[in-house]
């Protein structure tokens, strides 16, 4: 069972990284509204990001990360991953566009 | 990514994927040009329909053919929550720089952290010991493996990636306050974030170690509601009950993983 696919490639945790501004900013946006209205957009905000970042930890850990293709792919996915974070502030909802278009480019 | 896979392995369930994540993919990218409340609507049904994909592939038998490398799970899922729980730590740190060193914010301050490491050694007791152990691992790449592998990382992950979240944010609220009393909605917070988590450590015991004995630590999740109900008004004997119940929790769980482990080197003795 243990080969070099089952250590978990640099690229891979490159993209665990922009989960870092994500899970900052969620909690940020919780913090800064501590309601339960908040409370429940911040789960509505946790599924889709959890949901993108499973897509991907499945999909490497069935179909090996250490192609060129699933390399570049994820560097983008980082690009994307940083923009979603970028939306969840305290004005998260006029920035809906924006996040909805992250979205959409990490899936 | 899965037209890649496609091409490359010929796997049914890549194919599958191919159409199932297109087709939730583009329904999501029509949200972007839809008005409100409709880019809502679009939104989810994109986002109902991937997640609805594993289970159907589970239905059409298509999970149980495709290969899959278990061994990258502890480290991946390890690792998201390793920065959920990095994210709670810096928002101690910060929390009391904020507060300007006010004795109530540094006695808090101290312990959530100890708090956070409970639920750190909770966390990476049985997983550090999963690791050690591969054949806890054997039935997450036989036949059933795709199955469970979805529903205990996919799905019963989530809960643990939510209650970081809420951890990190009752952190910042609770420490930067200054209210020796709490607010309700706070404790409900910390309350739900820590139950999140323990829920998916208790699915990770329960299902890769052993049924009967991960279902009797689950008596964690009414005694972190209890103490929230009877400690709500004073958040220093709140924290150090849920500390001292988590580690207690901790320690169960490592009772019963040495238990199981010497049990099976007495079945099976060494060649």
């Amino acid at each position: 069972m243990q080969s070099k696919d089952a250590e978990t490639s640099y690229v891979s945790l490159f993209f665990d990284l922009a989960l870092v501004l994500v899970v900052t900013n969620l909690s940020n946006l919780l913090a800064h509204t501590p309601n339960l209205r908040y409370l429940l957009i911040t789960f509505a905000i946790a599924v889709p990001i959890w949901w993108a970042w499973v897509g991907f930890t499945f999909y490497t850990a069935r179909y090996s990360q250490r192609h060129t293709s699933t390399s570049v792919l994820l560097v983008v996915a980082t690009l994307f991953a940083t923009s979603l974070a970028t939306t969840l502030d305290s004005s998260w909802s006029l920035r809906l566009r924006v996040f909805f278009i992250s979205y959409a480019g990490l899936r | 990514m899965y037209v890649f896979a496609a091409r490359r392995t010929s796997s049914p369930l890549a194919w599958f994927y191919v159409k199932g994540f297109g087709a939730a993919a583009a329904i999501s990218t029509v949200s972007i040009f839809l008005p409100k409340p409709w880019c809502f609507l679009a939104f989810l049904v994109g986002l109902i329909t991937s997640i609805a994909l594993p289970v159907i592939a589970g239905k059409r038998q298509l999970l149980s053919n495709a290969r899959i490398n278990p061994l990258q799970f502890p480290h991946r899922f390890g690792l998201i929550f390793m920065i959920g729980l990095g994210t709670a730590l810096f928002c101690v740190g910060e929390a009391i720089a904020d507060s300007k060193d006010s004795a109530q914010s540094l006695t808090l301050g101290t312990l959530y952290f100890a708090l956070i490491t409970a639920v750190f050694w909770r966390f990476y007791a049985p997983l550090g010991k999963e690791i050690e152990q591969e054949e806890v691992f054997t039935a997450l790449s036989g036949p059933q493996g795709g199955r469970l592998a979805r529903d205990l990382f996919s799905y019963g992950q989530f809960p643990g990636f939510l209650g970081v979240v809420l951890l990190a944010a009752s952190v910042k609220v609770l420490i930067s306050e200054h209210d020796p009393t709490l607010n309700p909605t706070i404790s409900l917070i910390l309350a739900l974030g820590l139950m999140c988590v323990m829920v998916s450590i208790l699915a990770i015991d329960i299902t890769l170690w052993a049924s009967k004995s991960g279902w009797k630590q689950a008596w964690i999740i009414p005694a972190i509601g209890l103490a929230v109900f009877v400690f709500n008004n004073t958040p220093v004997i709140l924290l150090l009950t849920l500390t001292i119940i988590t580690f207690g929790s901790g320690a169960q769980g490592a009772i019963m993983r040495g238990n199981i482990l010497r049990n099976s080197q007495e079945v099976s003795p060494a060649p």
